[in-house]
């Protein structure tokens, strides 16, 4: 066996184990534990904007809302959504629908 | 008989002497107790009472300061944009919104964050977060944590409170609309304005206990158990204890009184209720899920 291969060895397993703690740190922060047991499956419109889902950005670790996510401008998009929101109002029918099936109080 | 009504003329003349002699005393000692009380309430309490004299916004005013506001609110945190969850929370928000002292446009959003919260913007845009609906068990909690958030728009809370505050960054944006002309940017401002504040804020203390207090009788109003909110509060405390929890819960805490200090408040008040009301577990289950 040539004198040098021992030393090439050596030098290729520095390198494997250099690239796999690099990779390590391009991995994505683990997802949060979460807080209740359910989760909820949803559409929302900040995952259709983003391909990743934000988790906790924009909240500090105390839980506060930061500064930089206070600075967040509204886009058409987010505009047209409150909208939908005032278009997502019941008509009385419906309201008066849901009251019945739950048995509540009619107003 | 003559006997008796000579005794009754001196009792009746003696009384009258006496009051004319003491009421005056007495009545300072009540006026010296009344301003002593007055006294002690916190300073909070006194600015708003303060703010409640200012003239409240216009409809219109409210209205277009509470589209921006929700505007920015989307753009920070996403809106669940799922149609049946969408429109779930709207019928139960409007169920409990139509025995609302102040009859407004009350519309109801999701917030897609992981912090537990609502949050009550002027004009009647009412937003829950996602974890906080994740961390429901009923209906009539989600019509207990709304009924809350009605008051607060209902009574104008938040509006009194913001504007009460000197030097913030809602009464510099007041001052300078005063001499701008372009709508939008007046707007902008002015939300990123009501925002800083609404995050930074804690409302009185008397504020907060009325909204779960004026809050649970809606929602049992409307037909709900008069338990909904008590009880995802004593979840909320359960959960708290948990440290890995404080960045979910921070800014709700942040903002309101302790939970366990909330439901100590409430308990009483939900013992005393009508307990022929609904939970309506089942058809919470199969929409939020």
């Amino acid at each position: 066996m040539k004198p040098y291969i021992p030393w090439l060895l050596a030098l290729a397993s520095l390198a494997m184990a250099q690239q796999g703690s690099e990779k390590k740190k391009d991995a994505p922060p683990p997802e949060p534990e979460p807080l209740f047991q359910k989760k909820l499956g949803y559409k929302s419109s900040k995952t259709t904007k983003e391909s990743t889902t934000l988790g906790f950005n924009g909240i500090d670790p105390s839980g506060k809302v930061d500064q930089k996510m206070l600075a967040t401008t509204p886009t058409a998009a987010d505009q047209a959504n409150v909208k939908k929101m005032s278009d997502n109002r019941p008509t009385d029918a419906d309201l008066k629908a849901f009251v019945k099936e739950g048995g509540l109080n009619a107003k | 008989m003559k006997r008796a009504l000579t005794i009754l003329t001196l009792t009746a003349a003696s009384a009258f002497l006496v009051n004319a002699q003491f009421g005056g005393v007495f009545n300072k000692a009540k006026e010296k107790m009344d301003a002593a009380k007055q006294k002690a309430k916190p300073v909070s309490d006194r600015a708003e009472r303060v703010a409640e004299n200012y003239t409240a916004w216009t409809p219109q005013e409210e209205q277009e300061i509470g589209e921006a506001t929700a505007a920015k609110m989307i753009a920070m945190f996403g809106i669940i944009e799922t149609p049946q969850l969408a429109r779930y929370v709207n019928l139960v928000g409007q169920s409990v919104a139509q025995y609302a002292p102040r009859q407004i446009p009350y519309r109801f959003g999701i917030l897609d964050s992981e912090i537990v919260g609502a949050f009550a913007l002027p004009g009647g845009f009412i937003f829950i977060t996602k974890t906080a609906l994740e961390g429901m068990a009923n209906e009539a909690q989600l019509a207990g944590a709304l009924g809350h958030e009605i008051v607060h728009v209902s009574e104008r809370h938040l509006e009194a409170a913001i504007r009460s505050k000197k030097n913030s960054s809602w009464a510099v944006e007041e001052a300078k609309a005063k001499t701008s002309s372009a709508a939008p940017e007046v707007l902008r401002r002015r939300a990123d304005a009501f925002l800083t504040e609404m995050f930074n804020m804690r409302l009185s203390r008397d504020k907060e206990d009325g909204a779960d207090e004026r809050g649970t009788l809606m929602a049992a109003q409307a037909g709900y158990a008069a338990n909904g909110l008590l009880e995802f509060l004593r979840t909320l405390a359960v959960v708290q204890a948990k440290p890995e929890n404080q960045r979910a819960l921070g800014q709700l805490l942040s903002t309101h009184p302790p939970f366990d200090e909330r439901v100590n408040h409430l308990a009483p008040i939900v013992e005393k209720s009508d307990k022929s009301g609904k939970t309506l577990e089942a058809r919470f289950r199969s929409t939020v899920k």
